[in-house]
């Protein structure tokens, strides 16, 4: 039985193997980094804006380091029993359907659990084991203390800018990458790559960025990701005019305050 | 005053200049001094009132941007002060307009201009101005057509020949020098 629920849990993890490389531009040594602390296991937490690169940065690294992905996107519904694992019914009874987690640990996926201060507060009871030396997974409902397997990792998502914060207890467990936006340049090539737009259309598109940026913290939380700007490069791309591509992609999604959207609405004007 | 001034100032140029009101009912021209920037509370009645607040705190900022030094009218006649100050508001204009396109729309209503057989100075002035926020715009007069060959290096207008104050006073003394050989009141030498 075990070996059979083994094979079908490789089964599982291979349909989360990345099948070509995601395009990611680094802006530091945050590649060697995060190589560094695979090697060593060490669970690395990714802390930075939404829309920054995180995802599409661990998309890149397990494509690199040639292991499968699973990915889970915590919300406040997000419990520990989504994360590795309940009893199911059907037809023959009752049996155990392995959780993301535990399927990563099984099969040696990295897991990441993006923007995990989202989740419920019991997560961290099954995190904690798994993010020491320990390196285990207790199921207590199958009474089961998995020892992870020695490619898994764990990778956790984080946006400081939220207004929810991880505790120190579990982000101390962690090695931590702190993204931000690229720089400008590197910005412009990630833009124009991914939309597909010429240099001088996508330094327009970062530019404006940047300018929405200089109101974060005074009417706004945060300014435009590099994913808004993609996404409006995108539009522009399909034949949108800029003006008409950056309301929609950019301005209007940022905020809903009258004043704060006035003053975005004219730069997306003044920009194009 | 409009409250999405300040975060466009932001925005814009990440400048934050104190906003201020002109107390003074029948001023209507905005102005910058160490304390702010100083907008007044109506727009004037013969501009065209959408977005004018707008366009005025664009074109101040602009100076605060790129007006690097304080211009001294000391020993220069009034002709020759207006020309500077023009070529002035045109030179921050153009180097704003090169990081943000869209201001030349912004700014353009405002700069209608009416061809007249004899136009007068302010006539001209704001010819060369219009000429000068676009350079695909064309005006055969050639006191106009001067002042931008003065102010551009290219005939398309994409290289700006006047960076320095000095050259500003340079070019702006040729052109006064017109106007004044020309007798400005009759206009007779300058009408096309």
């Amino acid at each position: 039985m075990g070996s059979v629920m083994g094979l079908l849990m490789d089964a599982h993890a291979d349909a989360h193997a990345l099948a070509s490389e995601p395009y990611y531009h680094p802006t530091a040594d945050e590649c060697m980094l995060f190589e560094a602390a695979y090697a060593q296991r060490l669970p690395v937490l990714l802390k930075g804006p939404t829309g920054c690169g995180k995802t599409r940065f661990i998309e890149h690294m397990a494509w690199r380091l040639k292991r499968p992905l699973i990915t889970v996107a915590c919300n406040d519904d997000t419990s520990a029993a989504d994360l590795t694992g309940r009893w199911l019914l059907d037809a023959n009874g009752t049996r155990w359907q392995d959780g993301p987690l535990t399927l990563a640990a099984r099969s040696g996926a990295i897991c990441y659990l993006d923007e995990l201060v989202e989740a419920r507060a019991d997560t961290t009871v099954v995190m904690h084991p798994l993010t020491d030396t320990r390196r285990m997974l207790p199921l207590d409902k199958r009474n089961e203390l998995v020892q992870t397997h020695a490619d898994f990792l764990l990778v956790a998502s984080y946006n400081p800018s939220g207004h929810k914060e991880l505790k120190p207890s579990t982000r101390q467990r962690f090695c931590t990458l702190a993204f931000t936006y690229p720089a400008a340049e590197i910005e412009v090539a990630i833009v124009s790559h991914e939309a597909g737009l010429d240099m001088e259309t996508a330094a327009r598109l970062v530019a404006l960025g940047v300018r929405t940026r200089r109101l974060q913290g005074h009417g706004l939380d945060e300014g435009a990701s590099t994913r808004m700007l993609v996404h409006a490069g995108r539009l522009i791309r399909e034949g949108v005019p800029p003006i008409a591509a950056c309301r929609i992609a950019v301005a209007a999604p940022l905020s809903d305050d009258a004043e704060v959207l006035a003053a975005l609405l004219a730069t997306v004007d003044a920009s194009f | 005053m409009n409250p999405a001034l300040s975060p466009y100032l932001r925005s814009l140029w990440n400048i934050t200049p104190a906003l201020l009101d002109i107390t003074e009912p029948q001023s209507t021209r905005p102005f910058l001094s160490p304390l702010g920037m100083h907008l007044p509370l109506h727009a004037p009645a013969h501009v065209p009132q959408g977005h004018w607040f707008q366009a005025a705190a664009a074109h101040a900022a602009a100076h605060l941007v790129f007006s690097q030094h304080r211009f001294d009218p000391a020993g220069l006649r009034p002709v020759t002060q207006a020309l500077v100050g023009a070529l002035e508001d045109a030179r921050v204009e153009w180097l704003a307009c090169r990081e943000l396109p869209g201001l030349r729309r912004l700014w353009l209503p405002f700069h209608a201009v009416r061809l007249t057989d004899t136009p007068s100075f302010e006539d001209l002035l704001r010819r060369l101005a219009r000429c000068l926020l676009d350079p695909s715009h064309h005006d055969p007069h050639p006191w106009v057509m001067k002042g931008r060959q003065l102010f551009f290096v290219d005939d398309a207008g994409e290289m700006l020949a006047l960076r320095q104050p000095e050259a500003l006073r340079h070019a702006a003394s040729p052109l006064g020098n017109d106007i004044a050989r020309c007798a400005c009141s009759s206009t007779r030498g300058l009408t096309r």
